[in-house]
């Protein structure tokens, strides 16, 4: 059976040819912060360019996931991938404080939150 | 060839996976082979090794694990969490004493050499004391 399956050199995937996805990304708001998570796995750290434009965040990273060369393909459901991401940022959002962490595969963005201006009461006095 | 549709597609997984409700997903898979071993690969992000768990059943190979959802109010949710489960035939024995298994950064690398038979050996047949 495996003499009838393509090897992977046959396959064409090479760096030129590249996949491009948006990362699956969660964005939770606590009263604090905002918690952006995108799922991008195969990454190292030093592959993620990320910058912030006025109103949004613009990421971007290649995951080398080839299969194994020279190997016959029995099921092939992922390769590399160019992931890239344009998240508009809430205005309440403090861009110059923004922190990343990336582990297990998960970029983790904190952006944290304007403190809302107190609500302050003010009493009219008669003439 | 029955084994080749169900690795690609994963439909038995899928099925399983709708089964099971809302919080359960398929893991991508890469499943290759040469004579010496096959090599499977998984993307699992946000997977802690502790919730991990890889067991080898006959020819079948089975990953199944979690991971936890977080509560909370979303403005956007797409990372997959809750519960997964992969079941692989590889249509060969392995040596299952030689299984690695590795996980970083979100990708499962599981190498598994083939089991190797005993060299066969030739015997000698010799002459009874009546012959």
């Amino acid at each position: 059976m495996s003499s009838s399956l393509p090897k992977t050199e046959n396959l064409g995937l090479d760096e030129n040819l590249r996949y491009t996805a948006s990362p699956a990304t969660d964005v939770l708001e606590t009263p604090d912060e905002y918690i952006v998570t995108c799922a991008m796995p195969g990454l190292d750290k030093d592959d993620i360019q990320m910058k912030t434009v006025p109103g949004e965040l613009l990421l971007q990273a290649t995951a080398k996931l080839d299969p194994p060369q020279g190997m016959h393909m029995h099921c092939l459901e992922f390769c590399s991938v160019l992931y890239r991401l344009r998240l508009p940022l809430p205005q309440e959002a403090i861009v110059d404080e923004l922190s990343a962490t990336y582990a297990d595969g998960m970029l983790t963005l904190r952006l944290p939150r304007k403190k809302q201006s107190l609500v302050r009461r003010i009493n009219v006095i008669s003439g | 060839m029955y084994r080749f549709i169900k690795n690609i597609t994963g439909v038995q997984d899928f099925l399983e996976s709708a089964q099971q409700g809302a919080n359960s997903f398929s893991l991508p898979i890469q499943l290759a082979e040469d004579s010496e071993r096959f090599v499977v690969r998984s993307l699992a992000p946000g997977m802690k090794k502790e919730n991990l768990e890889i067991t080898l059943s006959g020819q079948t190979l089975n990953i199944c694990g979690s991971i936890p959802c977080q509560g909370g109010n979303f403005l956007r949710q797409e990372c997959p969490c809750g519960t997964f489960r992969r079941s692989l035939e590889l249509g060969a024995l392995v040596d299952g004493e030689a299984v690695e298994a590795k996980l970083e950064a979100g990708v499962l690398t599981i190498i598994l050499p083939k089991h190797k038979p005993a060299r066969s050996s030739r015997i000698q047949v010799n002459y009874g004391s009546k012959a």
